[in-house]
């Protein structure tokens, strides 16, 4: 899917400022971005560059210094911190570089703690996270598995499950391949693909060029700016040797 | 080594300050309680010397003085007696048939008068009296000096300076309560009033021409035995020699001369206000004693589930140090040493505030004697290292048990984070099986979750809402409705106690009868028999069929002058039982006279008041006495409802009379009981009452605090996760709070209960020491139903006040763990 018009994110001058030990460190600088809605959009960068923290801000995980973050056309940048978990509970996924699941519950009471936040009756959304276990292959009898009883793959996977059970307008994933070995990333980047192809809007951060080709634009962030950015276009397999080298002499460009 | 210390110390703060407090409470609470009750016989001893009482007295009358020399040669020849001496006293008998006369009133503040009608005076300015009163409160003004005892002050109430008049012959001798003084000897007798020198001089001359005013002597003994049992054995047995040599010298006499004068005596020791006193203050004391056992179980709990957490935080640092060669003893000792130096700084605290709040706790014990022992009793040093032992033995057994785990740790087990190859973890309450809220459920989930946690939490609102209940039971029963103490009590809950001063009172008996919802008229003495010839004071009535307190625990009521009752403590140590005959005897007109009786049921007998319960004509001469009835005191009984008040009973009396009327003893039954024992309990009760409550809510409170401290700690990222996934700070704050009050419910319902029913059995076993061993206290569901609900209501508040920092872990904090 190409870009869209309607932007289902905008920023305008958005600046994130950290105090570390009483020295300022700006990670994000006046930065202005238009995410579209049913973009695949990758975020690329250096270490230290602001892309987690670009992508934590406009999920509404964490509050700008300065600027407007516009989500579906609302401005969340001023939401109090429980409006903003009311926010992400209708509007996000997310998918980090660790699974991030609370290890005290089974894989299923995982996926339904995030699910039970939406109004849909309890059924149905029990139905989805079955219909969705099945389609990343996991099978009924590890519903009642807990994390630390599966492999990182697997986890990966269930973190994915939670991030769509409440059918997100934007899923956000942080390196969500990060932690996986060659395997294992190409099966979490087909789902995502998938979810994308099913028009879903996805937002990733990533340093790995394999998991960037999937994306649709990729944005490549330096020193809390977007220094430039790529369209690649809707991901096709049998397109990976192209995008692989169009990507390459972008970042090659962008000197990374 | 040191690492493990410092992380352990970084995430369990408030848990080390709050097993520290526990440990202060528990010492100081060990320290107190142990003082109170191994410094019992100390208490009395040191009492004794601090009031200046002597161990026993006793006071002749009829007297022609040769006997005088008798009893004292007695002493001279004892190497066991420190001191005595003799004192001139006078006795007033209301004069039958003059108002007023010899009559002492006081008036107090609140306008209420106290009558003595019958009392004895003594010089408080007497040189040679080597017993002077200790006074408590004193107070100079112009008038006649009275002083009177620490106990009638206080259940009158009586206050210095309160105006009191001595009427003899239509001359009043205005003066005033110019001190109140403790005599252990003369505690319970209000009728023991010291008055100044120059009254006394007065009433010695009144005396030389009214005859009412009787003159008397006492001798007051004290006996040189530090040991308390060595002296009550002395003063036993001093008073047995005096009743025989009197006994003697009266037939040696009557020998000579038949119509010769009797010389009568009574005796008074120390042991009534010790058997007054003792079983309430031992049971103040074993209370705290108890509440800091049930402290130190928490203090135990607390340092089990503080270790075994750590000890699972730190599994890879442990492995890692297992993996360069420290062994597990030098692993376990690094959780030794931290708890030790914890221990420490806290045992030298609670001693600290042990030894300095004695004095507050000895104020409540001073209550409940009715007599000021501030100095009295202090702390006991071997207490002080029990205290010290058991903290110091039960901190490094737990530690040391609760730390088994570090030998299953292996550096393997810390590299792999402990993770399992096999797992057999279980998912419970899962999820899809909600029928609850989703936050509701994830706190149901959280209790499950937690084994550890969730029992520890449980175990402690467990006990503490057991002690409330079994508080609780014991207030209602002690303070709110006392029938079942006073049914231990083996005292009559009569509505009237009224005896006459007159030959003939039927008059005064037939216009009480006349009374609109009069019940029952029933005749009371106490008197002096030996049962086997064991002499033992015992209650006689002439009807046991009106009776308000339910004296029988076990058989049935007396009904033939040759049956008895007999107290229970007092069968068992005599071998008697249900069915016995025994041999009831006593000397009438020196003439012994006897009866074989049989026992047919057991009573019980808190404040030891009698041995046995029988008919008023168990021994048919006693009863045939002339002076039976003026010596008998009689229970009156209203309809319910239907009782006057003591001024209109008094009022129709005064009718009879033509004006005052010559009571020999007049009080509400209520009042009986109240100076008896229930002015001691209910002190008792409000003591009890308000320490242990606060401290339970303090405890509970505390527990929370760390908890939640804790967790917070521990689930950071869980909370993280949650806040990311949408839950609000109130999703959080009510799953915690709803794990809590899970727990908090669990335990307080099966808390309560079982402290509710458990009440009386307990306090059966305790009370058994003291001869009463068969409480059926009245279980105040009310109470228990309100202590259920409150220490959920109280944890879900302390819960959420803790779980506010919630707000403060946002989701941004995963980029931070990462």
């Amino acid at each position: 899917m190409e870009h869209g018009n309607d932007f289902v994110i905008s920023t305008q001058g958005l600046c994130k400022t950290f105090s570390v030990g009483g020295v300022q460190q700006h990670v994000l600088n006046n930065l202005d971005l238009q995410i579209a809605e049913g973009d695949f959009t990758v975020i690329m960068g250096n270490s230290g560059s602001g892309k987690s923290t670009l992508l934590y801000a406009l999920s509404g995980m964490d509050r700008p210094t300065l600027g407007k973050i516009i989500f579906g056309g609302e401005e969340i940048s001023e939401y109090s911190n429980d409006k903003l978990a009311k926010f992400r509970r209708a509007n996000c996924g997310f998918i980090f570089q660790e699974s991030f699941l609370n290890d005290n519950m089974s894989i299923m009471d995982n996926v339904l703690s995030a699910g039970y936040l939406s109004k849909r009756p309890r059924k149905q959304v029990y139905g989805d996270a079955c219909k969705y276990f099945e389609s990343v292959g996991i099978s009924k009898d590890m519903y009642s598995k807990f994390p630390t009883q599966m492999s990182g793959g697997e986890l990966q996977r269930v973190g994915l499950v939670r991030a769509i059970i409440n059918d997100p307008k934007v899923i956000f994933a942080d390196e969500p391949t990060g932690a996986l070995n060659s395997a294992n990333s190409t099966a979490v980047l087909d789902i995502m693909n998938d979810l994308h192809a099913q028009g879903k809007s996805i937002v990733m951060v990533t340093h790995d060029i394999r998991s960037a080709i999937r994306g649709s634009r990729v944005l490549y962030l330096k020193d809390g700016v977007i220094l430039n950015e790529i369209s690649l276009g809707n991901y096709d397999p049998l397109e990976e040797k192209s995008r692989l080298d169009k990507l390459k002499c972008f970042l090659d460009e962008m000197g990374w | 080594m040191w690492s493990i210390i410092k992380s352990h110390f970084h995430k369990g703060k408030t848990g080390f300050i709050i097993t520290g407090l526990f440990i202060s409470l528990s010492v100081i609470m060990m320290i107190v309680g142990l003082s109170i009750c191994l410094g019992m016989d100390g208490l009395y001893y040191n009492a004794r010397n601090l009031s200046n009482s002597p161990d026993c007295w006793i006071s002749v009358y009829e007297n022609p003085g040769e006997e005088q020399a008798l009893l004292e040669n007695i002493l001279k020849e004892r190497d066991d007696v420190e001191l005595y001496d003799v004192q001139e006293i006078y006795y007033f008998e209301t004069a039958i048939g003059e108002d007023d006369n010899n009559r002492l009133s006081v008036f107090n503040s609140q306008g209420q008068s106290l009558i003595f009608n019958s009392w004895l005076a003594m010089n408080i300015d007497d040189e040679d009296n080597a017993f002077k009163p200790y006074l408590r409160d004193s107070v100079e003004k112009e008038g006649y000096k009275f002083y009177i005892t620490g106990n009638c002050a206080e259940t009158s109430p009586i206050s210095v300076g309160d105006e009191a008049v001595y009427v003899n012959n239509g001359v009043r001798y205005e003066g005033y309560i110019a001190g109140i003084y403790d005599d252990m000897t003369r505690i319970y007798h209000h009728s023991n009033v010291y008055v100044g020198g120059d009254l006394y001089q007065e009433i010695a001359k009144l005396s030389q021409t009214d005859k009412s005013i009787i003159e008397e002597y006492s001798i007051n003994i004290r006996f040189n035995y530090t040991d308390e049992k060595a002296n009550t054995l002395a003063q036993q047995e001093l008073l047995g020699v005096f009743v025989d040599a009197l006994n003697d010298y009266n037939a040696s006499r009557l020998q000579e001369d038949p119509t010769a004068p009797i010389v009568y005596s009574s005796y008074w020791t120390r042991e009534d206000f010790k058997t007054g006193t003792r079983g309430f203050i031992l049971l103040l004391g074993t209370a705290m004693i108890a509440f800091a056992i049930i402290v130190a179980a928490i203090v135990a709990i607390v340092i089990a589930f503080l270790v075994r957490s750590s000890v699972l935080d730190e599994v890879r640092n442990l492995g890692v140090w297992k993996s360069l060669g420290y062994t597990t003893n030098q692993l376990r000792a690094s959780y030794l040493a931290i708890y030790g130096v914890i221990s420490g700084i806290c045992l030298l605290v609670g001693v600290v505030l042990g030894i300095g709040l004695m004095p507050t706790f000895v104020g409540i014990v001073t209550n409940m004697a009715r007599l000021d022992c501030s100095k009295a009793i202090g702390t006991n040093v071997g207490g002080v290292f029990i205290a010290i032992f058991v903290v110091v033995a039960l901190v490094s057994s737990v530690v040391y048990l609760s730390t088994a785990k570090v030998k299953r740790i292996t550096p393997l087990s810390a590299m792999r984070s402990n993770i399992q190859t096999h797992s057999f973890k279980k998912n419970k309450a899962p999820l899809d099986k909600s029928r609850i809220t989703v936050n509701a459920h994830l706190g149901v989930k959280s209790v499950v979750g937690e084994t550890h946690r969730s029992v520890m939490v449980m175990a402690i609102v467990l006990i503490m809402s057991l002690l409330c209940s079994f508080v609780s039971v014991v207030f209602y029963n002690l303070k709110v409705d006392q029938s079942a103490i006073i049914n231990m009590s083996a005292i009559e809950n009569a509505d009237f106690y009224i005896g006459f001063y007159y030959e003939d009172p039927s008059p005064y008996f037939d216009a009480i009868h006349e009374m609109d919802g009069f019940e029952a008229d029933v005749i009371c003495t106490r008197v002096g028999i030996s049962i086997d010839d064991d002499y033992c004071y015992g209650q006689l009535y002439s009807s046991f069929d009106h009776m308000r307190t339910n004296f029988l625990y076990q058989g049935r009521y007396p009904k033939y002058s040759n049956e008895i009752l007999i107290e229970e403590q007092y069968a068992k140590s005599e071998g008697l039982s249900i069915g016995d005959s025994v041999n009831m005897s006593m000397e009438v007109d020196m003439v012994k006279s006897e009866k074989s009786c049989v026992i047919v049921g057991y009573f019980q007998n808190l404040i030891d008041n009698a041995r046995f319960l029988g008919f008023v004509d168990i021994i048919d001469e006693l009863y045939d006495l002339d002076d039976f009835a003026f010596y008998s005191q009689h229970l009156i009984y209203f309809e319910n409802g239907k009782a006057p008040t003591i001024d209109q009973l008094d009022n129709v009396l005064r009718e009879v009379a033509g004006g005052n009327v010559q009571y020999n003893g007049f009080q509400r039954g209520r009042d009986v009981l109240n100076s008896s024992f229930l002015n001691t309990v209910e002190t008792a009760a409000d003591a009890v009452m308000s320490v242990f409550f606060s401290i339970t809510a303090i405890v509970i409170a505390l527990l929370l605090v760390m908890l939640i401290k804790l967790k917070l700690l521990r689930e950071r990222r869980n909370y993280a996760i949650y806040k990311a996934l949408g839950y609000t700070t109130a999703d959080v704050m009510t799953q915690i709070a709803v794990a809590m009050v899970i727990l908090g419910a669990i335990g307080s319902v099966v808390g309560g209960i079982v402290g509710a029913l458990t009440t009386s059995p307990m306090l059966s076993l305790f009370g058994s020491f003291i001869g009463a061993g068969h409480f059926s206290f009245i279980i105040p569901w009310g109470y228990i139903v309100a202590i259920v609900f409150a220490i959920p209501i109280l944890i879900y508040a302390v819960s959420m006040l803790c779980a506010i920092p919630v707000r403060r872990i946002e989701p941004a904090l995963l980029l931070r763990v990462r």
